[in-house]
Parts: C-alpha cells; structure tokens; sequence
C-alpha cells in the first residue's frame, strides 16, 4: 500500500503512526464502529479514544435528551447543547470538532429491541452500553451470525467490567522481535450466552474475580427479567448466588476425578458482603472508573479492526481501590 | 467524600497528554478548585490525544484552553489557568503550599524532581504519572503526619529510587568516523552538519575539530570558513561543493586512517556526478519529478515557496517511504539551495526544530548519504524525524488511564485512606497468565535513606581541597551536578556560605568574599579531608551532607571535572523534555512520560585520540559521565566531547 494519508491526517496523528504504524492506521480508518447508549460516562469514553485514533466512521445510537440524569457524566455533551437534542446528537457535535477527520454520525432512534441484521451488518463493531443482559444475549448472538465483532461495558460505582466477542479472530502479535515475520494468529471467543453459563464449579475461587460471579448472578435475573435490578431485587439476587454456589459444591462433590482443592472450593457467600449491594444499587458512574475502563476497552475495539495485538479474551474487571485490571475467560467455544 | 472532593484545592501541573484527560476526569469526578500549570503552546501533532484542543487553538496556551474547554461541560469548576514553567520563582513552597495535594502530568524528569522537592518541602502529597505508547504508569509519594507531627505514612518519594534515562550516549569518535548505526548518521548530520552550514559561524562543532585536535588527516589548518558560501559562490554550486566535501573528501581522508579499518568495512566515499547520473529506471524510483537533479527540481519547484520543502519541490510525497541513493543526494542539494535561497536570513542563525520541514529533509538526505557510504541501512523521513527529534510516542488511551488512576489515588488520600495508595502499571500485555493483570497495582515504595531528596543521604566528594575554592565546589558541584539553584553551605568548624534572596547587602558581599577561598583554607578548621559540608537549597528544601576526602593529583584525562562525587546522587542528566523515567515496582514498564515537545539525546565520550591513549582511562570517565549532569546548551555548544541532540 502506498501513503494514503493526507497532510492534515499524517500531521494530526503523526505521534500515533509512531506508536502503532501506518499499516495499522489505516485500517483504523477503514473502520465503522457503532457506540450504542452513549449516555454513559464508559461509552463517553471509548467514542472519544476511538474517534481521536482515526476511525473511519463512528456512528452513536442514543435518542435519550442530551440533559438527562443518566448522562451525567458523559463529558461530550456541552452545558449549552441545546435541550432539544438527543444524547447522539450532542455527543456527536463535540466529536465532530474533536476530530473532524472522523466521519461521526448521531443515528435517529434508540437501539431496536430486537436485532436488526441489516443494520447491524453495516459495522465492524458494535459496543451496547446501558442495556440489560435481556437484550445483550439478543445482539451478541446476531453479530455472531454477521461476524460483527460484539462489546458490552457496564461501570457502577466502584465497579466495572467489558465483555469482549470477536467470535473467530485472526492477529498478528503487537511486536515482534527483529527480524522476526510475524506470524499470525486466531483466537476463537465464546459466545455471551456461553460466557454468562459457566459452571462455577469450574472456576478456582482463589484466582477468580468477585464479579465474574456478581455479573452472572445479575445477568440471569436481567435475562429473566428483561430489566435491571433495583435495591428490592437484592435478597432474589443473594438467594440465586447461594443457589448456584451450593449446586458448585454439590458437583464438585460428586465429582469421580477427586474435584478441585479445598481452598478453591465455592464457599456459601462467594460474593463479600457490599460487591453485589454496590454493584445493582451504585447506578451512580464514578470518571475515573469509566476513565479506565473506557481506555482498555478502546485499545480493545481498535485491536479487533486492526487484527494487530493478542485481545482480551472475554472479561475484564477492574474496580477502584484495588486497581487491579483483570481479565478473566469465560464459556465454552462451540 | 463529595464535599471533600469539592473543596479540595488540587494543583495539576501539565495540560498535555496526561494533563488533558487528568483534568476532564478531575472535573467529572466533583473537584471544582483546580489550578493549572503549564508553559507550552498547542501544536497540530497534539491533537490525536490532547481532546481538550480544537485545530482552532494550535498557537495558544494549553493551560487557557484546558480550562476554558473543561468549563464547556462542568461551567461550575474554578480553574485558574497558569502559562508558565513550574520552575519560576513564583512557583514556590508557599504556592504549593495552598494545595491539599499536586497531580503531575508532566513530560521532563527535570521539571518532575523539582516538583518533588517542593512537594516534600511543602508537605503536600504528590501523585506522579508518566506514559509512553501502550505503558503508563501513576505513583503516589507523601509523608503524611498526625496532629503531634509524627509521621504516620510514609512513601519513598520521586527521587528514591534510581530512574533510567531515554537519552542515549554515543562516543564522538563514532559520530565521526565509525558510525554503524543509523543514529550515529542522525546524530551527524543534526548536531555536526546542520549546524556547521545554517547555525551560527562562532559555533564550533566536531566536524572542523577532527584534524586540528588529533592530527588526522592531511593536517592541512582551516576554519569553519570552508562549510561558509563564498563570495560568488552560486547556491548550487556551494551545495555541490559541501556533498563533495563531506560525503567525497572526508571519507576518503577517514580511510586513511587505517587503523580504523582493522576490524570494520571501510566506508566507500561517494560521488555525486555518478550518483546523479544513475538510470532513473531503478525501481524504487517512481516519481516522475525526480529524474534530472535539481535542474528538475527548480522547475518543478517554481510553484513552491523556496525554503518550505525540499520534498515538495521533488514530488516526493511519501514521507514513510525510503528514498533510494539519488533522490537522497537530490534532496540534500534542494534543501541546501532552499535553505540558502529561502530562508537567507537563517543561514548562520539556525538551530534545528524538529517541525521544520525542510531541516528535517535535510537531515534525512545527509545522514542517509552517510548511512549508505557506510553501508548501514537508510531510514525514511518519518522515521527520520522520529529519530532526529527524539519525538515521544503517544496514544489518547494509555494517558486516559493513567488520568484515571491519578484521580482514583486522589480521592483516596481524600478520604483519608493513605493505606490503600496503590503504584499502578499499565501493561502491554498479560505478562503473567496465573494473575491475568493488565494492570498491575502494588504497594508504594518505601523511601530510600539513601536518597538525596527526602533521605539522610550523604554523599561523598572527592576532589582536591588545596586547589579548589568554594566558588568552584558551588558552580561545579553543587549547582551543575546537584540541581541546586541557591545554595547554602555550612561546615562543623561554624563556617557558612548563603546565597539566595533576604540577605542584606552587605551579607551579600561578605559571602561573596569567600568564594576565592581554597576549601582547606575556609575559617573554622576549613573544609579538608574528612569533614562534611552540610549542603542546602532553601528554594526546594533540599538538604544533603557531602563528606569531603581530599585527593591531589588527578589525571585530567579521566575526570575532566576535577572531581568525584559518590554516594547516593539524583540520577544522570536531568536536561530536557521528554526524559523517561522507570518506575519501581515488581511489573514496572520502561518508563514513561508523555511528551509533546523536544527533546534531546546527550552523546558523550572521550575523543579518539583519548581513546588510544588511555584505554582504562576511557572506561572510568564513561562510567562517571554517565552520572554526571550536563545542563543543556541549545545555542552554542562548546564542550567538544559532548554532542547534544535535541
């Protein structure tokens, strides 16, 4: 490939090129990414990463009014955006003037309750945020038949995780020795649905993160429920833990091979106390959480349109406080 | 924890890369009394991570339009915006002292240290970051203390433990004659060329001292006055002469050397006449514009502003492609009589920036044309520049992290829970697959006592008490090499030397009196061997005992300096923007920090001829150079084993 770059986009993203190459850029900007439920602060986050990077098209779907509660803390949205707007529409403004080599667009409409493939076959990538496991399990399944790459992001409180699907992934590795051809390389990723029913018995308490269990204890309810749940949903959401923890005990029991060890054992109350409370009741978002989170994830989108850099495969964690980001694999690939 | 948040006075001290992001999540995160530091302006090549800038605004103030743009979103956040250098006097202990906490987002460890300094003086915690490319990182450094002033918690600070810096030394000798690397050609054609023809005639750099120090050559005299356009002399005519002066002559007289040529290839000298006169049918040359030298060129070029690009003029667009021998030579001779043509009230002014087009495509040309006579491989202008500038690579998603990770280490200490600071690293990839972290979090440090800033460091100072006066052990010891900017000295016997402001006229005279005085000599029993000089900066609080052992004869050769200082030091070379720093910690990335601005690679050894001489003598001065700070000389360079590239 010869040197597509214009002046103006070799100039601006001349320290980038230096980072990751002009091979790499510009397939960045050959790619289309959808972000919708923007009014988060997380999904605030990745549009202004992604768009800065150089994407081809980033097109935002959110038709929430741009001064609603829930978008407190998406930063793109201007104290004198007019109140007629929606939150795409707002957001989009201010990444337009971020990077106005980005072709950004505010979608009409909200995010469709059910799929819809040939809108969804438009894109190399759709991120949901803001929107129950319900209709998560729905669209991932739908991009797994388009072969859309699939993120979702979800930040409350002091907590926060992404799930990543790029079904069948090639890559080339990030950097290769000298002299070294890179030798490329597929990651196959579970389904959602997959993901979210992995056995607990399988997982070593000791290494696991505290909200691979919370998450999943929530996602059934949400995918029972087809919404999220509030304070009143806690004790349901303990008993449905202590439910799924006693039937780990119970097979790794009666498990021939001899089970795994004592210490990894699921103990009763798997999730310390105040994880899961925070978690369903901290709707509030906290920045330097979505900071974060909307930082690794970006690294994340743009891996899957560039194929350059292994991928997080599925999970990851990272809450504040310990500041350990942790990625976790769950599901079985089929 | 929200009121606290909101009546917190936070001090962020960068609004670039990190500084940007920082702020944005400071604001979203309920701090509304922010100030903002910073002395930069904004550049184009800002714009893919500093979010907070519009095209709009390259030319203004980062800290103005920082704060103006955070408004947009949080109208209620008091943010006082400073456009100045941390280091200015206003700047001080008391400044700093209005803030619950300092947030560091800066690019240079120099600027990092002194802000340490004063944050240990100030007793205000700092919480430091740096990033490059995928790696960041954010470390916390306070001692904090309880109502009865005991301390309580206690981190190493910035300055414990040892930092590596990016800058790289390259021997002289190798930039003149031996170059086998394509950095060496870099630094050649920057430091050695570019300044000889356009920078200032007074100047004197490595590439006309060659024969006169070491009697090389054909030992024929000249000065500078040989890379100067004479009289009469045709733009064109003088870049055809300097080509063959340099990449012809000069490689020929280097061959001559032969003991050079033992154990390496010898470099072939080129020819211009036979280089421009190859078939333009080689295969990488493509361009159409590039077919007849620069007779072609100024035909072409009779649209372009002459002085603007030597790249343009040629049709050589692809700045990521490398250019094959002929079109190196072409842009050498074009960038030359553009330079002359152009620019002539340049020539002789110039120094090199790294945003200047045609200087760039001129280093490009030069230290490729000396790459291929030395047969080492040739570099595109992209990387070029990279190379030439020591440009700093950055990406928005690494300085959003790290923005977010400060901010998390703040509030934190704001809701007093010192024991749960984490240092937090960002790393590449999972490096270890039983821990699965892509980011790493670990306990802070503990501080060194060896430590000069915050420690009880004493350092040890050899250097010859009988011949040497106080004035020289402050200028050369204490202020070159330890960063001190006014400082203090006292001795056991009751001797003491102050500078700085609050002192009367008269005391200023007195002190002043005894600078000529020999070490030994000082009232109260001297300063010779044995005793300690009890050394301070009441600027940055920064105290250190120096226990003095008295040496005389010294080989000059290997420590020019005249002295040696030992114990525990602040690290080498603290001269620039876009130092890095690494990180303590289990999982520390190479450091880090984001730079948007120059920089610079210090290249330091001992000539050739010291070389042969004093092959052990070599080895004891690289190892002391390596701790040895160099301030920054960007306009005149006078040491002449010293070769900054910035």
């Amino acid at each position: 490939m010869g040197n597509d770059l214009t002046e103006a986009e070799a100039k601006v993203y001349d320290r980038q090129l230096r980072v990751w190459g002009l091979e790499l850029q510009k397939r960045l900007m050959a790619a289309r990414i959808l972000i919708a439920g923007c009014s988060s602060g997380v999904a605030a986050e990745v549009a202004k990463n992604i768009a800065l990077a150089g994407v081809g098209s980033l097109s935002l779907l959110d038709d929430a009014p741009c001064k609603s509660e829930a978008a407190a803390c998406n930063f793109l949205i201007s104290a004198d955006a007019d109140q007629a707007q929606s939150v795409a529409e707002a957001s989009a403004a201010t990444l337009h003037e971020m990077n106005p080599l980005v072709n950004i667009a505010a979608l009409p409409g909200g995010l469709p309750a059910i799929p819809d493939p040939e809108f969804l076959r438009g894109f190399e990538v759709v991120l949901i945020t803001s929107a129950p496991f319900s209709t998560l399990l729905q669209y991932d399944a739908a991009c797994r038949q388009l072969g859309v790459a699939f993120f979702t992001a979800s930040s409350r409180g002091s907590t926060s995780f992404f799930f990543a699907n790029l079904h069948s992934h090639e890559y080339t590795p990030l950097e290769t020795p000298a002299g070294v051809v890179p030798t490329k390389a597929i990651s196959a990723f579970p389904s959602l649905a997959s993901a979210l029913s992995q056995p607990w018995k399988t997982l070593r308490a000791r290494y696991t993160h505290k909200l691979v269990y919370v998450v999943r204890v929530c996602a059934d309810f949400e995918s029972h429920t087809g919404r999220f749940p509030t304070t009143e949903d806690l004790p349901a959401l303990q008993q449905r833990a202590r439910e799924l923890a006693a039937d780990a005990r119970a097979a790794a029991a009666a498990d021939a091979n001899g089970g795994p060890l004592p210490r990894d054992l699921i103990s009763e109350d798997v999730m310390p106390a105040g994880v899961l409370e925070e978690y369903v009741i901290g709707n509030a978002e906290l920045a330097p959480v979505n900071a974060v989170l909307g930082g690794v994830l970006a690294n994340e989108v743009l891996k899957a349109v560039s194929h350059k850099g292994e991928p997080v495969k599925n999970f990851f964690f990272f809450s504040l406080g310990d500041n350990v980001g942790l990625v976790e694999t769950l599901g079985e690939i089929v | 924890m929200k009121e606290k948040i909101k009546s917190a006075k936070v001090l962020c001290v960068g609004a670039g890369g990190i500084g940007c992001e920082l702020l944005k999540t400071l604001v979203l995160s309920g701090f509304e009394d922010i100030e903002l530091i910073d002395m930069d302006t904004i550049e184009t090549s800002n714009l893919n991570r500093q979010f907070l800038f519009r095209r709009k605004h390259v030319g203004e103030s980062k800290a103005k339009v920082a704060a103006d743009s955070v408004r947009a979103f949080r109208p209620n956040a008091k943010i006082v915006a400073h456009q100045g250098n941390v280091k200015e006097s206003k700047f001080d202990k008391e400044f700093f002292q209005k803030f619950l906490l300092v947030l560091n987002g800066l690019d240079n460890v120099e600027a990092r240290r002194h802000v340490n300094r004063l944050c240990l003086s100030a007793g205000i915690p700092l919480i430091e970051s740096g990033t490059e490319g995928y790696l960041g990182q954010v470390t916390v450094h306070y001692r904090l203390k309880n109502a009865a002033g005991e301390a309580t918690h206690v981190t190493e600070c910035f300055e414990c433990a040892p930092k590596q810096s990016r800058n790289k030394t390259y021997p002289v000798c190798t930039i003149r004659n031996t170059p086998d690397k394509p950095i060496h050609c870099i630094v050649w054609a920057k430091e050695l060329l570019f300044a000889r023809l356009f920078g200032r005639p007074d100047q004197v750099t490595d590439l006309d001292e060659n024969k006169n120090k070491e009697g090389e050559g054909d030992g024929k005299e000249e000065g500078p006055s040989v890379f100067l356009r004479q009289d009469g002399e045709s733009a064109d005519a003088y870049a055809a002469r300097i080509f063959k002066r340099v990449f012809t002559e000069d490689i020929e007289n280097v061959l001559k050397m032969e003991d050079l040529w033992k154990n390496r290839d010898p470099p072939t000298p080129l020819r211009l006449d036979s280089i421009l006169g190859q078939s333009s049918s080689a295969a990488s040359d493509t361009h159409g514009a590039a077919s007849n030298g620069t007779a072609a060129a100024h035909s072409n070029g009779g649209l372009q502003a002459a002085g603007d690009s030597a790249c343009k003029a040629l049709g050589l667009t692809d700045s990521h492609r490398v250019w094959n021998l002929r079109e190196n030579a072409q842009v050498f001779l074009e960038s030359i009589r553009q330079f002359l043509e152009g620019r002539p009230g340049e020539v002789g002014e110039a120094v090199f920036d790294k945003e200047d087009d045609l200087a760039v495509e001129f280093v490009t040309a030069a230290s490729n044309l000396r790459a291929a006579a030395y047969g080492i491989p040739q570099q595109s202008l992209f990387n070029a520049k990279g190379i030439a500038g020591n440009i700093i690579h950055a990406i928005a998603t690494t300085n959003a992290i790290v923005g977010g990770l400060i901010v998390i280490e703040a509030m934190k200490l704001l809701a007093g829970a010192p024991e749960h600071s984490k240092a937090t690293f960002i790393l590449k990839h999972i490096t270890n697959p039983k821990m699965k972290r892509l980011l790493n979090a670990v306990s802070p440090g503990e501080p060194s006592p060896k430590c000069a800033a915050c420690g009880t460091a004493r350092l040890e100072l050899v250097i010859d008490t009988h011949t040497t006066s106080l004035g020289q052990l402050i200028d050369k010891v204490l202020k070159k090499r330890l960063s001190l900017v006014e400082p203090t000295v006292r001795t056991d016997g009751g001797f003491e030397y102050e500078e700085g402001e609050g002192l009367d006229e008269d005391e200023v005279e007195a002190n002043r009196g005894r600078l000529p005085l020999m070490l030994d000599a000082l009232p109260g029993g001297g300063l010779g061997h044995g005793m300690t000089a009890h050394v301070e900066d009441q600027v940055q609080e920064f105290k250190v005992a120096i226990e003095i052992t008295h040496k005389d004869d010294w080989d000059e050769e290997a420590h020019p300096e005249g002295f040696i200082l030992g114990g525990s030091v602040p690290p080498s070379a603290p001269t620039a923007n876009g130092d890095t720093s690494v990180a303590a910690g289990p999982s520390a990335p190479a450091a880090v920090s984001d730079g948007d601005d120059d920089d610079l690679i210090i290249v330091e050894a001992p000539t050739l001829a010291q070389q042969q001489r004093d092959a052990k003598g070599k080895q004891k001065r690289e190892n002391e150079d390596e701790e040895a700070p160099r301030k920054r000389q960007r306009a005149v360079q006078q040491s002449d084993n010293v070769i900054e590239l910035d």
